[in-house]
């Protein structure tokens, strides 16, 4: 008797909480009280049914037995029935081949125009917005001279007049120019000590936005690859491979920068083809 | 009503049989229901969100009540997940509720799966509804991962850059498989789109369909039950669907929703206004995925500066980890059933469920990839956890590189020797019931076994004590471990003092049983297989043979083995009566019954047994090795 009395108290909750939150939303919505009345009420009806199958009911314990899956019986049957589709048919794999070759066919036909999904890659992997002589602007189209990059930061630019490109964004940074150790052949693509590497980690594509000034190393959140910017952005540490492919920078003659060409290499997460 | 349905389907004697239909009643049976209510609590808000979120990647200016964004530049999409946030009344907390409800769909699928695998209840015959399952977490992390990405914020960004770096990575397809999914180079303005109709249309789609075949398998196998009294391989104990698990289920139902409710009003989740939309130059720092994507995140945070370039073709770094691990590792699942198949030898059918000690190397395997999968998924938070330390990343990076491996082996070899030591010590938790354990003494009367002897025996309540039984002392996994370091299941009751009879020491009951699990539920069924040690490989011929014809030479050769060996050690078999709390023993056929003062001898001339073979053929002696043990044949 108590476990029903219990009950109905459930219910009896539940139900002043429904009204409760009907006129909580009325009154204008609260995200936390709809949260708490709308728990109260499935809460109330949830604690009355609980109760209800265990403690009210008096429910014995039943026997039922399996059948026993005897195999062949019944597989039997239905391949009986199945085998009337091919009585009368002389050679039937002849049939059976050439309708399940239909069939097949018909369904690559169909599924062909799922290519109209995307664009062939092709040779957009290798190539970005970067061309020889394109200023080097920054997010909001203003361009930038080498003494407007700090040293102890970095800026994010693009190919003038295509800000906010995904796959030609670079990180502008400066350091001394006497610290750098670059390659041979890229000693001229530093001017001032400003280096542009691509934004786009060639781990898995997150944009490196994190720079330790004092290390002179690039940092990608998404899984800590690091990358030293004096040696022309070398892997350090994390599972990225390939270094930042490095965009050829010079002064033009406004004391601007613009870019001598496209990156030194395909930007972005590696791919099979990726060092062809 | 009822009555206009039933004359309209003829849905008489069918839905009374449903509503008779016995389901075995144990907590661990839930979880799946819970999996279930979660989905249709994510259908139901899910259908909410849709009449206000708007698929389109257009560029608008928010002009919305949030101080902060106000006059940025956001996707339509992502303005209208902020409507539906601030603007639409009760928008927010069922878009939290819906968030939280897709968390704990994919929890509690997987810690479903954990019970079935633990408990074997994915043998012969459920291997197909084991596949149907898999296929539906599948889905589930489908629909998670499209979900998330749906209000094209910045975290959700950067999932799809990362699910983009991964299809991009598969050798020779992977630029083309990419660009067919983005419908371009990432970042794209139809993806959004396409992941809106994955999400609300597809995905569902497929998991309502494979949800119903799971459930028809499910009513047409009917469930798996855990060994106990009465209970055999060729029935089902339980209570019936109505009114009991009916509604039981319902109660759970409510429950679920009850506390998604609760967390969806009251706990934070995807602030998207604090991450801001999507921004192709920018990423949060640090940026964690839905907890069921956080090992993969982990297991690409872990793996070596390695991209080995094979005549050309360059194995990216995020393949390895992102698509070929999680191809593995589901591979491994889904074939779970045909593999312990090929490994065990065991084809026959299983209705009984396992206790995860009884199959220690099944267990360890489980365990070990539970640690591998937490420890990638710590690996996921591994900037997090160095923020919080205060120590270098790095460091807490190649902490993981080394935990992956040491991890998982010596937890699961740990589980293997805790599950050996169970099984070998006796204290099943299926042997422990509650009251005492008694046998026949010689003298005809009972007595008190001992706890530490649980033998082959059988378990009575005494005096009609009430033992609080915990349904933790039942079979599932930490409770199986656990259970013989708790207590005495039955507290407050000496060890040792039986309410009939005196207690005597214990009578050697020869060496501990080779698996307890299946070893208790034979003594349940009156089988003698624990007092022997089987030879190795013995159940599992026991599994594959059959029942011998009733009458031939094998059944004649069980009985006489049974009864030899019940008469050895004096089995009997008691129950309760009534409320008294009195011993009486059950009603058995004549046949069978035990004549223990006669027990060396037939001079009695009243041993039914002994009629019994007489005149049949007589049996091979010392061909068997246990049929000399025969009392009847000592001379």
């Amino acid at each position: 008797m108590k476990a029903e009395r219990v009950v109905r108290g459930c219910f009896a909750l539940s139900l002043a909480a429904s009204v409760g939150l009907s006129l909580v939303y009325l009154a204008g919505g609260s995200r936390a009280w709809e949260g708490v009345l709308l728990a109260a009420a499935l809460g109330g009806i949830a604690v009355g049914f609980i109760l209800w199958a265990t403690r009210l009911i008096d429910a014995p314990d039943n026997v039922e037995e399996r059948r026993e899956q005897k195999p062949g019986e019944g597989l039997g049957l239905i391949s009986e029935v199945l085998e009337q589709s091919v009585t009368g048919v002389s050679r039937r794999k002849v049939l059976a081949g050439l309708a399940s070759g239909a069939a097949a066919s018909l369904g690559a036909a169909l599924a062909i125009p799922s290519l109209s999904l995307g664009p062939q890659p092709g040779r957009s992997l290798f190539r970005t917005l970067w061309v020889p002589g394109i200023p080097a602007v920054d997010s909001e189209g203003g361009r930038v001279r080498p003494e407007d990059v700090p040293l102890s930061g970095i800026i994010t630019v693009f190919p003038q007049g295509s800000e906010g490109a995904g796959d030609s964004q670079a990180v502008l940074l400066r350091v001394a120019p006497d610290l750098l150790s670059l390659p041979e052949a890229r000693a001229s693509w530093a001017p001032q000590g400003c280096l542009a590497y691509s934004k786009i980690c060639t781990h898995a594509g997150c944009p490196v936005g994190l720079y330790r000034a004092q290390a002179r190393e690039l940092l990608c959140p998404c899984h800590q690859s690091t990358f030293d910017v004096l040696t022309g952005a070398a892997p350090v540490f994390g599972p990225a491979v390939r270094p930042l492919p490095q965009l050829p920078l010079a002064v033009d003659e406004d004391g601007y920068l613009v870019a001598q060409g496209d990156f030194s290499g395909p930007v972005g997460p590696s791919f099979w083809n990726v060092t062809q | 009503m009822i009555r206009y349905v039933e004359s309209r389907l003829g849905l008489d004697s069918w839905g009374r049989r449903a509503l008779r239909k016995v389901f075995p009643d144990h907590w661990s049976f839930l979880i799946g229901e819970i999996a279930l209510f979660c989905f249709i609590i994510l259908v139901a808000t899910g259908t909410f969100l849709t009449l206000f979120y708007r698929p389109d990647a257009a560029v608008v200016t928010y002009e919305g009540p949030y101080e902060p964004l106000r006059g940025q530049e956001v996707s339509a999409a992502f303005d209208s997940v902020m409507r539906l946030s601030f603007e639409v009344r009760a928008g927010l907390v069922m878009r939290q509720i819906h968030h939280w409800a897709a968390l704990v769909f994919v929890a509690s699928t997987v810690v479903h799966m954990c019970r079935v695998f633990f408990t074997g209840a994915f043998r012969r015959p459920r291997e197909l509804n084991w596949i149907v399952g898999f296929t539906m977490l599948m889905l589930a992390l489908g629909l998670g991962f499209t979900g998330y990405s749906l209000p094209d914020d910045l975290l959700s960004g950067t999932g799809l850059r990362i699910g983009y770096s991964a299809l991009i990575s598969i050798p020779f397809a992977g630029p083309y498989i990419a660009s067919l999914a983005f419908g371009g180079e990432f970042p794209t303005e139809n993806v959004i789109s396409r992941l809106f109709v994955l999400h609300v249309m597809l995905l569902p789609g497929l998991t309502i369909a494979l949800l119903g075949a799971h459930l028809a398998i499910l009513w047409r196998q009917k469930h798996t039950q855990y060994r106990g009294p009465g209970r055999s391989e060729s029935n089902v104990v339980g209570k019936g669907l109505w009114p009991y698990q009916a509604l039981l289920s319902l109660g759970v139902m409510a429950l679920t929703a009850a506390v998604l409710a609760l967390m969806g009003g009251l706990v934070q989740i995807n602030p998207i206004w604090l991450y801001g939309p999507f921004d192709a130059t920018t990423v949060s720092a640090p940026s964690q995925p839905d907890w069921y994507m956080g090992w993969l995140d982990g297991a690409t945070r872990l793996f070596p500066p390695w991209e080995p370039t094979v005549f050309g073709v360059t194995i990216p770094s995020m393949f390895l980890p992102a698509v070929l691990l999680p191809g593995l590792f589901f591979t491994v699942v889904a074939l779970w059933p045909f593999i312990e198949r090929r490994l065990t030898n065991d084809a026959a059918e299983h209705h009984l469920l396992d206790s995860p000690r009884d199959e220690p190397g099944r267990t360890a395997l489980g365990v070990a990839g539970l640690l591998f999968f937490t420890v990638l998924t710590l690996a996921g938070g591994n900037d997090l956890i160095a923020l919080t330390l205060d120590i270098q990343v790095e460091s807490m990076t190649r902490f993981f590189r080394l935990a992956m491996f040491v991890v998982p082996p010596v937890g699961g070899a740990l589980a293997y020797r805790i599950c050996r030591q169970l099984r070998d010590s006796r204290e099943h938790p299926l042997g422990r019931g509650s009251g005492v354990v008694l046998r026949r003494t010689e003298q005809g009367g009972l007595e008190e076994v001992p706890p530490s002897v649980t033998g082959p025996i059988f378990i009575a309540p005494v005096d009609g004590a009430k033992c609080p039984r915990s349904a933790f002392t039942y079979a599932f996994l930490w409770a199986d471990i656990l259970g013989p370091l708790l207590a005495s299941p039955c507290p407050g009751r000496p060890p040792g003092r039986g309410s009939i009879g005196r207690p005597l020491p214990p009578l050697d009951l020869g060496q501990p049983s080779h698996r307890t699990g299946h070893a208790q539920q034979k003594a349940w069924d009156g089988e003698p297989a624990s007092i022997d040690r089987p030879q190795p490989g013995y159940e599992r011929r026991q599994r594959r043979r059959r029942r011998p014809r009733r009458g031939s030479r094998q059944d004649l050769r069980r009985q006489l083995e049974r009864r030899a060996l019940g008469f050895r050690f004096g089995l009997l078999e008691a129950e309760q009566t009534g409320g008294a709390g009195g011993l009486r023993p059950p009603p058995r056929q004549g046949r069978r019954r035990h004549h223990p003062h006669c027990h060396r001898n037939h001079e009695c001339g009243q041993h039914p047994g002994a009629g019994d073979l007489r005149g049949e053929k007589p049996v091979e002696r010392g061909s068997g090795g246990r049929i000399e043990r025969n009392a009847h044949e000592q001379p």
